[in-house]
């Protein structure tokens, strides 16, 4: 399984969009030279929700109860997508 | 982190912070893969404790199902106007484009495109000047696979924060640095560089 799961990452072959469709490859256990040229190709392609465009609504478990990000319209929302490392 | 602190107390109570934490971006024995969502919003709350932020968290699921739908960029910011619509989207978050943005939204009453609509620099002097507490996290996994995948990025992240006190009023900005700053850095290291390229020809002749 992981081994599978490596070749997976790594494979120079894949779609730099494929691997972000498998929970166990985004979620990954090692960082690769993919991940980084994930964000430099996302970048140049300008991809992500574009600007005028209606934010996805989400809901999810946060720090505080849970958060519904249609509930907040009405101010503006500073949306930040991050990790701890 | 700390810019956005400042960028928070600077529109608070007019803007709702929210932060999606998305996964280990550098794993390591001391930041392990998570392997519940539970587990990612249990991490959420002691990150916000540890690091005195005073937004909410969210914790996305393992497969990053929203952090995709967004784009599934390592460290965007979006900017999202009163109606729910993106109005600026920071695909490297960085603070001084989000506070212009902030201001040209609101000089709009809160709605609409601002400041361009998407700003694609990968600013990276803000993560190379506080990115190694994160990266030490994992260490010495996240430093190797650091390298190995883009060398010198990660010794740099370490030199970065070493320098921080010369780089962080530089890096860790809420504003713009004013043109004629900007100027006169460009002239002092343009003037560096050439006294250096002069220094060594001179040295080759010699």
């Amino acid at each position: 399984m992981q081994a599978a799961r490596e070749q997976t990452t790594v494979s120079p072959s894949s779609d730099y969009m494929d691997w972000e469709k498998d929970t166990e490859t985004y979620n990954y256990d090692h960082f690769r030279t993919q991940h980084f040229l994930y964000d430099v190709k996302a970048t140049v392609a300008g991809h992500g929700v574009q600007p005028g465009d209606l934010a996805p609504d989400f809901s999810l478990p946060a720090t505080e109860g849970t958060l519904q990000l249609s509930e907040l319209r009405g101010k503006p929302v500073l949306l930040h997508f991050g990790s701890p490392t | 982190m700390e810019p956005l602190k400042k960028l928070h107390s600077q529109f608070s109570g007019r803007v709702h912070f929210v932060d999606v934490i998305v996964r280990q971006a550098h794993p390591g024995p001391g930041a392990p893969t998570y392997h519940s969502q539970e587990e990612k919003l249990k991490h959420a709350r002691s990150y916000r404790q540890e690091h005195t932020i005073p937004w909410i968290i969210a914790a996305d699921d393992l497969g990053g199902t929203v952090h995709q739908q967004y784009g599934g960029m390592a460290d965007p910011t979006y900017l999202i106007d009163v109606d729910g619509r993106v109005a600026f989207y920071n695909m490297w978050t960085y603070v001084p484009a989000l506070h212009e943005a902030l201001d040209d939204l609101f000089a709009q009453s809160g709605r609409g495109v601002v400041h361009g609509g998407i700003d694609r620099t990968p600013y990276m002097l803000p993560a190379l000047t506080c990115g190694w507490p994160g990266l030490a996290k994992g260490l010495p996994q996240s430093l190797v696979e650091m390298e190995t995948a883009f060398p010198g990025t990660g010794v740099g992240v370490w030199a970065g924060y070493q320098l921080r006190p010369l780089l962080a009023p530089m890096a860790q900005r809420t504003e713009a640095l004013p043109t004629a700053a900007k100027v006169g850095l460009v002239a002092g290291a343009s003037a560096l560089a050439t006294f250096g390229i002069i220094h060594l020809a001179k040295r080759g002749r010699s």
